[in-house]
């Protein structure tokens, strides 16, 4: 990296962007007379190997979400196991359904792609999670350890405990922050949790779930995380034949991605096939909030309402 | 010494309940009524008497007395109720196979004599083959002089001879009968057969004897059983450094296993007790998911709760103690250990020990494993048991969960409470059009039900009491996000979120 850093301040100066950094790699290497591609893919596979740290020289397991757009923005393919994943709400400081959604979709995904029955391990200061419902998310709550704990510390205590479990195949944390010092020891286990574990692929994979109490004072800290998530809640579609309320929508933003660029996608979950799909929002183009009509006024509203229908 | 006394109210009479040694010299007895006293001693300072403190005090002595023997307990006051010089309270213990490590009998006595001495306590000690002749010799054979007194093996009989017969734990009138009749040492009732002693004095009287001399068995209930598997650690001098002291745990750990090994069992709770200097006690008390003998990882165990122990000025003698074990088949633990030293981290192997790890610091009972009870009502649709503690093993699919009911349309947090919600809606068997939860007001766009949930009329339970029916809806507000609301008896309550 420091060689990078150094080309990009003799060739492009300070300001360069990150469009520079390859082209400018490209250029140093171009001289010894190897084409621009092959420069190219070597210094890229030269970068990831950089970037996936401890693992360099082997490729990072990853669990595909099963929905293109996704899967081709990260890194490997998929979402990265053995590593930390930050996912947090928009209005963090209030309960938020969404998150837990997302996290829960992450993990029935997990399942799909490794179905070997590790437990999960889920420490939260405030024991809500409703196991009957993970049933229908497609997971099986008798595979759930809930742990409760009484601070953040425990928490991060809790999941790091985990992570050094081999016969686990997740860890969450309900965390209401989480500095770079604690994230990058989560990172940290989590990828040794990978490097020990050559038969079972996989290792354990951390999740931590923002979910604040109280309002964010000051800005978040730098994270030591692999990806950064937030997920915001969107209206729904029904659609003929199914129920009224449509399946989950998320707004979903990779804040952060090491080794992969940040993006934004407008996605259904559809629990009873486990997968992600691209939600029409975005397949016009179009990420804003789609028009509702009337809905907001006491007409639209009553309009709404003869649509109710009584849950069989 | 000022002249200090305890007062006991006897049914609105003061009374002398205990007194010091300098209102002793003054001619104060216990059970002297204050007015009297006070006469006798003008400059008579008082303290009311709290038997329930007394109580408390003298068990916690009997608790670090533990340090000698397990078998160690207060006397029970009902004993000995005169208030002469038998009165007052007392330790008993049983010492059998324990003074070697002290140094013989007497080095005991007088090492507890100093460490009692020390706390600021007066006492005097007797030992003796049997325990009533040990009470006995304490009691009336000591002086201040010669606090301790030993009793050879077999020689009670004529130890006890010159000796009262208030020291046979008898009740006062019994005593005082005897004194009448001119039987003033026991000597007297040696001859004396229990068929003339019964009519006359009571069979206690005889049983008492008996027992003294050993011809009667007694045995000691102790304050708390003793594990059956215990190790000690003794210190030359007391210690207080963690690093000491983890040492010494993971010692007495290595014994205790081995102990275990040859047992054929496994420790399900583990009791470590440190007896500090100034005569308390602490106690780390952890329990296992599944019976454990592996030092390595018991070790591990006490090492997140081992800060929790307040050296004090130091600590003396260190006993572990497996209080609760179950069998526990031999088992290779070499490969694994092999297996730990190649690569893996210090961490936990198995579920069972990461259950541990946790529970120990976390605090009991908080991994729980969720269980499907068979219940329509959300909030009691499920329940927690602690994880581990069942046969069935870990990550086995659990089919039950197939039975539970529409998944789908229960939310993936449940509130613990349903929360009251301020909601309007149009018709009275409508859904909300709109609610305002923890002050933010929710636009309700689109919504689903009723679901109508009736309380469970046929469980009974008083805390709870009856639950009235509940119409639930599913609803989305313009941001998309989900709730589960229902309205019981006219209000509406939250009580979940979907994703």
């Amino acid at each position: 990296m420091s060689l990078l850093l150094r080309e990009k301040g003799r060739v492009f100066g300070a300001a360069a962007g990150a469009a520079g950094i390859s082209e400018s790699a490209a250029a140093a290497l171009d001289a010894p007379g190897s084409g621009p591609a092959v420069g190219l893919a070597a210094l890229r596979a030269q970068v990831r190997r950089l970037e996936q740290g401890r693992g360099a020289g082997r490729t990072r397991p990853v669990a595909p979400l099963g929905l293109a757009a996704l899967d081709a923005a990260l890194p490997g393919g998929g979402l990265p196991l053995g590593a930390l994943h930050e996912i947090e709400g928009e209005r963090a400081e209030w309960d938020d359904g969404a998150t837990l959604g997302f996290c829960l979709a992450l993990l029935a995904r997990l399942d799909k792609a490794f179905p070997r029955a590790g437990q999960i391990l889920w420490v939260s200061r405030r024991g809500d999670l409703y196991p009957p419902a993970l049933a229908g998310q497609g997971l099986d709550p008798g595979r759930f350890l809930l742990v409760r704990a009484a601070s953040d510390a425990e928490v991060l205590w809790a999941l790091e405990e985990g992570l050094r479990c081999r016969r686990l195949a997740a860890v969450v944390g309900e965390v209401e922050g989480l500095d770079r010092l604690a994230g990058r020891r989560l990172q940290l286990a989590a990828e040794a949790s990978l490097g020990a574990a050559g038969d079972s692929a996989g290792g354990v994979t951390a999740f931590a779930l923002h979910r604040r109490f109280r309002p964010l004072r000051q800005g978040r800290a730098a994270s030591a995380a692999l990806s950064r998530w937030r997920v915001t809640a969107a209206a729904s579609q029904d659609q003929l034949g199914e129920s009224f309320i449509g399946r989950p929508r998320w707004r979903l933003d990779l804040l952060r991605c090491r080794g992969a660029a940040p993006g934004s996608w407008q996605v259904e979950w559809d629990d009873a096939a486990c997968g992600f799909s691209l939600a029409p929002a975005l397949r016009d183009g179009s990420l804003g909030a789609q028009p509702r009509g009337e809905s907001g006024t006491a007409r639209g509203m009553l309009a709404d309402f003869r649509n109710f229908r009584q849950v069989g | 010494m000022q002249a200090l006394a305890l007062v006991a109210d006897e049914a609105g009479r003061l009374t002398l309940a205990a007194v010091n040694a300098a209102a002793e010299a003054g001619g104060l007895t216990p059970g002297l009524p204050l007015a009297e006293a006070r006469a006798l001693l003008p400059g008579l300072v008082t303290v009311p008497h709290e038997p329930q403190a007394d109580a408390r005090a003298i068990a916690a002595l009997a608790a670090w007395c533990a340090r000698y023997t397990p078998w160690a307990a207060p006397c029970s006051t009902a004993e000995g109720e005169g208030r002469g010089a038998g009165g007052g309270a007392g330790l008993l213990l049983d010492v059998s196979g324990c003074c070697h490590l002290f140094g013989g009998e007497r080095a005991l006595l007088e090492d507890l004599q100093a460490r009692l001495t020390r706390f600021g306590y007066s006492a005097r000690l007797g030992m003796a083959d049997t325990l009533g002749a040990a009470w006995a010799m304490a009691r009336y054979a000591t002086s201040a002089a010669h606090p301790c007194v030993v009793v050879l093996p077999g020689r009670q009989r004529a130890a006890l001879a010159s000796l009262p017969p208030a020291s046979l734990r008898l009740p006062a009138g019994t005593v005082e009968l005897m004194d009448r009749l001119g039987l003033r040492r026991l000597e007297d009732l040696y001859p004396l057969s229990a068929a003339v002693l019964t009519p006359r004095f009571g069979a206690l009287a005889v049983h008492r004897l008996a027992q003294a001399l050993g011809q009667e068995a007694e045995s000691l209930s102790p304050r708390q059983a003793p594990a059956a598997h215990l190790t000690r650690q003794i210190f030359a001098e007391p210690v207080s450094d963690p690093d000491d002291l983890a040492r010494a745990t993971t010692l007495l750990l290595e014994h205790l296993c081995r102990e275990l090994a040859r047992a054929g069992r496994g420790a399900r709770q583990l009791e470590l007790t440190a007896y500090r200097s100034d005569g308390s006690l602490q106690r780390l008390t952890l329990g296992t998911s599944r019976p454990s003998r592996d030092a390595r990882h018991l070790r591990r165990l006490f090492t997140e709760k081992l800060p929790r122990l307040d050296a004090g000025f130091g600590i003396e003698v260190m006993t572990l103690g497996a209080t609760l074990t179950a069998p526990l088949a031999a088992q290779q633990m070499e490969l694994r250990r092999e297996d730990d030293a190649a690569g893996a981290a210090a961490g936990a192997q198995d579920i069972p020990e990461l259950v541990d790890r946790l529970d120990s610091r976390l605090g009991s009972g908080s991994v729980r494993a969720p269980r499907l009870r068979e219940s329509h009502l959300p909030e009691r649709a499920f329940a927690l048991t602690p994880a581990g503690r069942d046969d069935a093993a870990p990550g086995k699919a659990n089919d039950d969960w197939q039975r539970t009911p529409h998944p789908k349309l229960r939310p993936l947090r449940l509130l613990t409470r349903p929360e009251p919600v301020e909601a309007l809606s149009l018709l009275p068997d409508y859904p909300p059009a709109q609610f305002r939860w923890r002050r933010v007001l929710h636009q309700v766009v689109r919504a689903e039900g009723p679901e109508r949930l009736l309380g469970e009329w046929w469980r009974s339970d008083p805390e709870e009491g009856e639950i009235p029916e509940r119409d639930y809806f599913r609803v989305e507000d313009s941001d998309g996000r989900r709730y589960w609301l229902f309205r019981s008896e006219g209000h509406w309550f939250l009580h979940g979120l979907f994703g």
